[in-house]
């Protein structure tokens, strides 16, 4: 899916990067960036257009985030987390 | 019969391997300990297959060489079935996996692992519907237990030659079937072998995959590219993004097929992590931890060595006094008993605690959560929480660390990672750090030792990020369950890399005893020191250190114990200033690595790049020796 189409279809999100999100936070992977291997290594965990992902906490110093995704948790550092684009579910 | 054991990592493939194939493989919490095919033959049920254990992998598509490795083995024609182990708690994402195994069509049997996981986490899943569904046997196990193994091994017997039946309700959207189908069909017309994976190749075209592109003839490609360029036009996105859609598309359907998902369990488990992770008590609990198994391990091991050491000196002196002092008999008998004195009083005190310290952390699933919070940290060095377990391990031994590497996915992280990690003390160095500078100076200093060498791991490591700037994206990892450490696995790992050191370095140890022994009886060790004297020199360090140093080359611990003997007596404080111990300790850590870990680092980046990081350590050996040489004495001063 575009990313125009899903502003189109959701005019009231606002699309930011995963590296924004907040610790509980639920929001839904709206585009993956940086190329064919960054979104193999994202999508290996399933992290991957349409994917509903949980906040569950970020490190401190600019570390990671813990992020909960189909029942298993995945560590994703901060670089990697700037290629994901996601919307914010309510 | 060879049997593959294929799995997402952390599903406990290598967990079930250790159960049936005794004490051959070592497996850890974390993804990626797996690096290399550990094969063993087994005998099951009359059978006698070869099972061998494969990394965790989460697709067929590379993206790094352990992944890689699996394909290979996979596409050679070598493996006769697969035993799909699936976590069960994490179903839905596995199945993704199963089903693409699944195309390769091999005889296939699949191994539902950790369902009492999954009842815990509100899931239960009927194994029967399972087997319909995917029209492949699906056996329920739980392989820390023990619980079904021998039921799959059965299994694995009757399915022996049977490859996976055609599962229409498996088939994909009709337009993405259709693509396939094309490609299918003229690869039928250009490969002229009787058996081939013909639909795992056609998939793999029409998802672009470079090496399966490169392994068919070139009159497949074009209509793989009409294909592709065909789903690119109706999906509006890349061709193997629409392939992952459906095989995501099918597993969620076979999940809500097969699987009820209902209340979780309440899980202190999940608790724990918000403490553990914790922005500030995370890193107190990380301390303590650290803390608490330096303690440990010298606690045991200083005990330990001072019983053992005594002991086995009054016990030589039965022994010597059959032989007269001086003569040859008496120096070979001597040094004979030096040697093998050495491994049982000084190293293995030390080794065997922390071996089974870091099992237990590995097993816990603790180390991932140290990666989690480290990786703030390591960006400062040019590194990534990823990084930190092969760093971890190098507390243990660089050999594993060099090969855990290989789970990075850039050259520059492996270069770097590896050299930082054989600057980090192996166990065998760590038994100098307790029983020269521990033993003889005092716990402090020996923590002193620790804290210095991971200012130098900084420092190189920012030198080296500097010299070689980063490209790699950053750390995805999958943090395990806790899980309560499994006795057999732990004594299984511990043994495993004691083994190492019984075999092949004990033997090492007593030979270089023996051959110093004779140098001494004939004096020849005078002309060694001498070459090594300039050295030897420049570091303060006694002229008989020299023969130690060539020593250290075979295995670190090796020079300490030749250090007693050079010096000819076990009070180092009588002949050396603790300075000089210091300087030397300082030396032996930080020096080109023993010969395994040369061997695996050629073996890892290569011989070009493993030369540099020998030249690299020695220079960084002789620096910080010198610059600790003037400074202690500047403040002993």
């Amino acid at each position: 899916m575009t990313r125009a189409a899903h502003a189109h279809a959701r005019p009231h999100t606002a699309a930011v990067c995963l590296d924004r999100a907040r610790p509980s936070q639920r929001v839904r992977v709206l585009e993956v960036t940086g190329g064919r291997e960054i979104s193999r290594l994202l999508a290996q965990l399933h992290i991957r257009v349409g994917a509903v992902l949980r906040v569950e906490r970020t490190a401190p110093l600019g570390g990671p985030l813990l992020v909960e995704c189909e029942g298993g948790t995945v560590i994703i550092g901060r670089r990697l987390a700037e290629h994901v684009r996601v919307e914010v579910l309510p | 019969m060879r049997v593959a054991l294929i799995g997402q990592p952390n599903c406990g493939k290598s967990t079930l391997f250790n159960h049936v194939a005794g004490y051959r493989s070592a497996t850890a919490n974390f993804p990626g300990t797996t690096v290399k095919l550990a094969t063993s033959p087994v005998r099951l049920n009359g059978h006698l297959i070869d099972l061998i254990d494969v990394p965790g992998i989460y697709s067929l598509t590379t993206s790094n060489p352990a992944e890689d490795a699996a394909k290979r083995l996979l596409l050679s024609g070598d493996v006769d079935l697969i035993v799909n182990v699936v976590d069960a708690s994490l179903l839905s994402r596995s199945l993704e996996l199963t089903l693409e195994l699944r195309e390769l069509g091999l005889p296939m049997v699949v191994c539902l692992n950790m369902s009492d996981e999954a009842e815990r986490k509100g899931i239960s899943i009927s194994a029967s519907r399972l087997t319909e569904l995917l029209r492949l046997p699906v056996v329920e196990t739980i392989a820390s237990r023990g619980l079904g193994v021998r039921n799959l091994f059965t299994h694995v017997g009757l399915q022996a030659s049977a490859r996976p039946a055609d599962a229409p309700e498996l088939a994909w959207h009709a337009d993405v079937e259709a693509a396939v189908h094309s490609v299918e069909t003229v690869l039928d017309g250009c490969i002229h072998a009787r058996h081939f994976p013909r639909r795992f190749f056609a998939i793999k075209l029409v998802e672009g995959d470079d090496d399966v592109w490169a392994a068919v003839p070139a009159c497949a490609h074009a209509v793989a590219e009409q294909a592709r360029a065909g789903l690119v036009r109706s999906h509006g996105r890349p061709a193997d993004s629409v392939v992952m859609s459906e095989r995501h598309d099918r597993s969620m359907r076979l999940f809500e097929q097969a699987a009820t998902v209902g209340r979780p369990q309440p899980d202190l488990r999940s608790q724990l992590d918000n403490w553990l992770t914790h922005p500030l008590w995370g890193y107190v609990f990380l301390l303590l931890v650290l803390g608490g198994l330096f303690w440990l391990v010298f606690g045991v091991g200083s005990a330990l060595e001072t019983l053992l050491l005594a002991e086995l000196e009054s016990l030589f002196a039965g022994v010597g006094a059959a032989f007269t002092q001086g003569t040859l008999a008496f120096a070979v008998v001597r040094s004979l008993w030096d040697g093998f004195a050495g491994g049982a009083g000084i190293v293995l005190p030390y080794l065997v605690p922390f071996l089974i310290a870091l099992a237990l952390l590995e097993d816990v699933g603790y180390l991932p959560r140290v990666a989690y919070l480290m990786d703030g940290l390591l960006h400062r060095i040019g590194l990534h929480g990823t990084s930190t377990l092969p760093l971890i391990l190098g507390y243990g031994c660089s050999v594993p660390a060099c090969l855990a590497t290989r789970t990075l996915p850039s050259r520059r992280d492996r270069f770097l990672v590896s050299v930082l990690a054989t600057q980090i003390p192996c166990s065998a160095r760590s038994t100098v750090i307790f029983a020269l500078v521990a033993f003889y100076l005092g716990p402090w200093w020996a923590l002193a030792v620790y804290g210095f060498n991971l200012v130098i791991v900084v420092v190189s490591g920012r030198l080296l990020s500097r010299l070689w700037p980063e490209v790699s994206p950053g750390m995805i990892l999958e943090v395990p369950r806790y899980q309560w450490p499994t006795p057999s696995v732990v004594v299984k790992k511990v043994w495993l890399r004691l083994r190492e050191f019984i075999v092949v370095s004990w033997p090492l140890l007593i030979g270089g005893s023996v051959l110093l022994g004779l140098a001494e009886h004939w004096q020849l060790d005078a002309h060694v020191n001498a070459a090594f004297s300039p050295l030897t020199a420049l570091l303060g360090l006694p002229v008989v250190v020299g023969t130690t140093l060539i020593f250290g080359v075979l295995r670190k611990e090796l020079s300490m114990l030749m250090l007693v003997q050079a010096l000819g007596t076990t009070d180092i404080l009588s002949v050396m200033t603790t300075t000089q111990i210091v300087v030397f300790t300082l030396f032996i850590i930080l020096y080109i690595p023993c010969l395994a870990t040369i061997a695996a680092l050629v073996k890892e980046i290569g011989r070009k790049l493993a030369a540099l990081a020998m030249v690299y350590s020695l220079a960084v050996a002789t620096l910080v020796g010198v610059a600790a040489r003037f400074f202690l004495e500047a403040l002993a001063r």
